[in-house]
């Protein structure tokens, strides 16, 4: 018997029961759509930490230096150096801070005061949106001049142009030179909350002359590894062997491990939701019994007019893979609608791997052809003599 | 056509046990027109089933067109079922959700035959059996005689050499019981073997050979005018 006549004859009897055919979908379009929602959440908070992290700077090499101990002091100009070492383009020795900024009566507490040089703009992809960055000479010079970042030029300024004004950190006075561009939060907290100095002007707002760690940029993707090779090498030189002073990160680490991360998370969510199809998966042997039951009879007609045991069997099969897979369908089409309105709902991305939505297919067919081999073969098994004598 | 020898038939196992047919022998030539009486709880409907491979004996052998079926597999048993063997049951046993149209077409499906050519034999039995205007009714609208008609259209679409009739008008009133078999015998004259199991004296009275069965056992077997056996 052809296949397209078994698929016929499958519509046909689940046309025959709606409702039944309906409840029965509903379990796999639930499990289907759960899927499809958690997984495209999590895959779409997954690129935009991983697009934050893209956006730190491109080739970059972190240095942070423990705050531990005399031996541990780092310097400005030792930072510098670094910026010799083979592969290595640019270096940004940073210093931090956190302080209250004023201006006029405006406050506003608790920002992050990075003190730096001009490097450090390129290395971590910074522009300005009004206004120009520090020059290396202003750096030498310890000017008092600062770039501030785009929420506190609005929190402090409003409309007025902050370039050219004046504001306070401690009892020191700075003109604003530039505004940043917004760049949206990222881990290391809001890229727009930030004042930015010159590295030489903001060792005089802390009491000690420290550098907390360096931004280095290498010439290429490609030279990352040796350049932190010798990156290390050179440290340890530096710190005397103890390792606990100084750690290096590059981008690509960091992508690994939240990427490793979210992986995780996706996959576990991707796995509850599939409980969720494994529970529509039984609806469906549970419905296909009852029908194979109740069509007793009809299998023992089938059979006396010379349906085989493969015919039957392929029947109750095709029509429990055409509910699971018809429910698939349906439960993709839900899924990504109620994606999206989450989505909407909370502002935050989804993105819809092709691969999720073809497994989330084949699973539920899959689903289908597993709990309804049972069932097809258990009417497919039936003896005709003893069907067509069911009542 | 078809041969049984020493077949017997039980159910159950063990203590519980029971012989619905103890060495039966019988054979059937092709284009005979027999009955199988006897009264009910005799075996026939079993004796019947077996010869339309719709049960299996228990033991003994049945020969279909000379050969041996005991060790033929499912497959092969459904094509003699589908090509070879006719049905016609008490209960008509029509699937009540198709049209009649779709109901004779059903044979020819498992046959593999085109949907057109299909089509057409189905119009054309249905013509035959005098339903050309019911071929989109269902069986609930139909009366029992134009159910059994319907029947006999979908155990003739495949054309078969044997018709098996299980009690054909056992749940008709007399006049399209009458019809019915009037139409098998027209069937028989056309060169199909055809066994009708009954217990209406006058329908066997009519048959070529009656075959009398009593505890699962033939207890006599004659042909028109003469006694065949015992």
């Amino acid at each position: 018997m052809p296949v397209i006549a078994h698929f016929k004859m499958a519509y046909r009897s689940l046309i025959r029961k709606k409702l039944r055919s309906f409840l029965t979908m509903l379990g796999v379009i639930i499990g289907v759509a759960s899927v499809i929602t958690l997984v495209s959440l999590a895959q779409g908070s997954a690129s935009d930490i991983t697009e934050n992290i893209k956006n730190l700077g491109s080739n970059l090499i972190s240095v942070n230096i423990s705050p531990r101990g005399f031996l541990n002091t780092f310097t400005y100009e030792e930072a510098l150096k670094l910026k010799n070492i083979p592969f290595i383009q640019k270096a940004a020795p940073v210093v931090n801070t956190r302080q209250t900024v004023v201006y006029l009566n405006n406050k506003y507490d608790n920002v992050n005061i990075v003190g730096t040089n001009g490097d450090y703009f390129d290395i971590r992809n910074l522009k300005v949106r009004q206004g120009r960055v520090f020059t290396e000479e202003e750096v030498d010079l310890r000017r008092n001049v600062a770039v501030i970042g785009s929420t506190i030029a609005e929190e402090l300024f409003g409309n007025v142009n902050p370039v050219g004004k004046e504001i306070r950190i401690k009892n020191k006075i700075l003109t604003v030179i530039g505004v940043l561009e917004p760049k949206g939060s990222t881990m290391g907290g809001s890229e727009d909350e930030v004042v930015l100095l010159p590295a030489t002007t903001a060792k005089m707002l802390t009491s000690s002359s420290r550098i907390n760690q360096v931004y280095l940029q290498a010439q290429s993707p490609d030279v990352v590894n040796p350049a932190k090779s010798i990156l290390s090498d050179y440290l340890n030189k530096k710190f005397k062997g103890d390792e606990e002073a100084y750690r290096i990160f590059d981008q690509t680490q960091i992508l690994e491990t939240v990427q490793k991360t979210t992986n995780t998370l996706s996959a576990m969510l991707g796995g509850i939701a599939a409980i969720s199809l494994l529970v529509g998966g039984i609806g469906i042997m549970n419905i296909m019994l009852v029908s194979v039951t109740e069509r007793t009879r009809e299998i023992g007609i089938r059979k006396a007019l010379g349906a085989s045991k493969t015919d039957i069997l392929l029947q109750f099969l095709i029509e429990s893979v055409v509910v699971s897979g018809i429910g698939g369908i349906i439960g993709i089409f839900t899924g990504v609608i109620s994606a999206y309105l989450i989505k909407n709902a909370l502002n935050i991305s989804v993105k819809f791997p092709p691969s999720i939505i073809l497994l989330s297919i084949g699973f539920s067919m899959l689903v289908g052809i597993f709990f309804g081999l049972y069932p097809a073969s258990r009417a497919a098994g039936m003896n005709p003599a003893e069907a067509l004598r069911y009542e | 056509m078809i041969e049984l020898k020493g077949v017997r038939k039980v159910y159950g196992k063990g203590k519980n046990e029971f012989a619905v047919l103890e060495n039966v022998n019988l054979k059937i030539e092709a284009g005979e027109y027999a009955s199988i009486i006897g009264p009910s709880g005799s075996g026939k409907t079993t004796l019947m089933n077996i010869l339309g491979f719709i049960d299996v004996p228990s033991s003994g052998e049945y020969y279909f067109e000379g050969k041996l079926t005991s060790k033929l597999g499912d497959l092969e048993l459904s094509r003699i079922r589908n090509k070879k063997i006719g049905f016609v049951f008490q209960s008509f046993n029509l699937i009540a959700e198709l049209t009649a149209l779709e109901n004779v077409e059903l044979p020819m499906i498992y046959a593999n035959i085109s949907p057109q050519k299909r089509l057409a034999r189905a119009r054309e039995l249905l013509s035959l059996v005098g339903l050309s205007d019911r071929m989109h009714h269902k069986p609930l609208e139909l009366s029992g005689g134009q159910q059994q008609r319907v029947a006999i259209a979908r155990a003739l679409a495949l054309d078969p050499p044997l018709l098996l009739a299980d009690e054909p008008t056992g749940n008709l009133d007399s006049k399209s019981g009458r019809e019915i078999i009037e139409l098998l015998e027209g069937l028989n004259r056309e060169g199909k073997t055809v066994v009708i199991i009954t217990h209406d004296r006058e329908i066997a009275a009519r048959t070529k050979r009656r075959i009398e069965i009593l505890d699962g056992r033939i207890i006599r077997d004659e042909k028109a005018g003469a006694e065949v056996c015992r």
